[in-house]
């Protein structure tokens, strides 16, 4: 096993993951063999001891209080958010939704009357009659053209 | 209750991060309201416990891209940190050495040094937590070993550890 191949395979042999058996097998002959990679391998073996041994600290007696607190005044925050939609929302969509009706009564208007659109640009060419609001008025009325076209 | 059973490990895991305990706190109970938020995305086939240390560790970044990476590292030991309390000066004077040299780390490598050799994650967890490829967790924790090994190198020596 040539040293740049030990040296790629160090940190898993040290740590003891994904090697084969084959590769553990030539990882050991190399550290018997290689005094440059033995030591290497003695650096990363003792700062992996030396790290792990890092205390534990102990969590402050008050730290489960604050994150409750801290919770609750996320859902206070989310109830204000929904009194805040309620009370726009009863105020603004009556609005619009009487605004739907006159229209929607506007245009049942327009077509029970029976007049197209067609029919008053006609009438603006012809002398057919044709009713406005409630008035009944002659295209030649409108225009005042005399004689009729 | 899910703040009780896991603060030990959230608030470790931050303070191994960022070596000051205060910090620590802060950035492990923004980590909880996190995971509260996002309970709903929590797909119940998945360990809890990967869940709310990948969020950790965001939250960390986070904390550390708002700190400009500049974290007032604990001086002392943290009063906090268990043990017997005869420890010796020195074996205090050691873990402050080991908290000083993982902070001189990079962030990168730094914290999977602390998921591997502190917390004990394989490298396909720490993979998953750090959101990289595997070849990467190795590939940054040669580097970061390699710089323990300069930084730390006479403690070694002098501990008769090498």
């Amino acid at each position: 096993m040539k040293c740049r191949h030990f040296l790629r395979l160090l940190n898993r042999y040290v740590d003891g993951e994904f090697i084969n058996e084959i590769d553990k097998e030539q990882m050991e002959r190399h550290i018997k063999q290689c005094s440059a990679c033995r030591s290497e391998y003695d650096h990363f073996v003792a700062l992996k001891k030396v790290v792990s041994q890092k205390k534990k600290v102990s969590v402050s007696e008050g730290f489960r209080r604050e994150v409750m607190k801290k919770i609750s005044s996320l859902e206070e925050d989310a109830e204000v958010r929904v009194e805040q939609l309620d009370y726009f929302a009863r105020r603004l969509i009556p609005v619009p939704l009487m605004i739907a009706l006159a229209l929607a009564f506007f245009i049942v208007r327009f077509y029970t009357q029976k007049i197209t659109l067609d029919d008053y640009y006609l009438s603006m060419f012809s002398d057919k009659e044709i009713g406005i609001l409630n008035g009944t008025f002659s295209a030649v009325d409108i225009l005042g053209i005399k004689g009729g076209v | 209750m899910l703040v009780e059973r896991y603060q030990d490990m959230v608030v470790n895991l931050a303070y191994s991060l960022s070596g000051n305990i205060y910090e620590a706190e802060d950035i492990a109970q923004e980590a909880f309201v996190k995971a509260y938020r996002r309970l709903g995305s929590f797909r119940e086939d998945a360990k809890f416990s990967t869940w709310i240390y990948r969020i950790t560790v965001n939250t960390f970044h986070d904390f550390w891209r708002r700190r400009k990476g500049s974290v007032p590292l604990d001086v002392l030991p943290s009063l906090r940190e268990e043990g017997d309390f005869r420890d010796s000066l020195h074996k205090k004077e050691i873990q402050s050495i080991i908290r000083e040299a993982l902070n001189k780390l990079p962030l990168k490598y730094r914290e999977v040094v602390v998921l591997r050799d502190i917390e004990g994650f394989e490298y396909r967890e720490i993979s998953r937590l750090i959101g990289c490829r595997i070849g990467t967790v190795e590939s940054r924790l040669f580097r970061a070993r390699n710089m323990l090994k300069k930084i730390l190198g006479p403690l070694l020596t002098k501990e008769k550890i090498l």
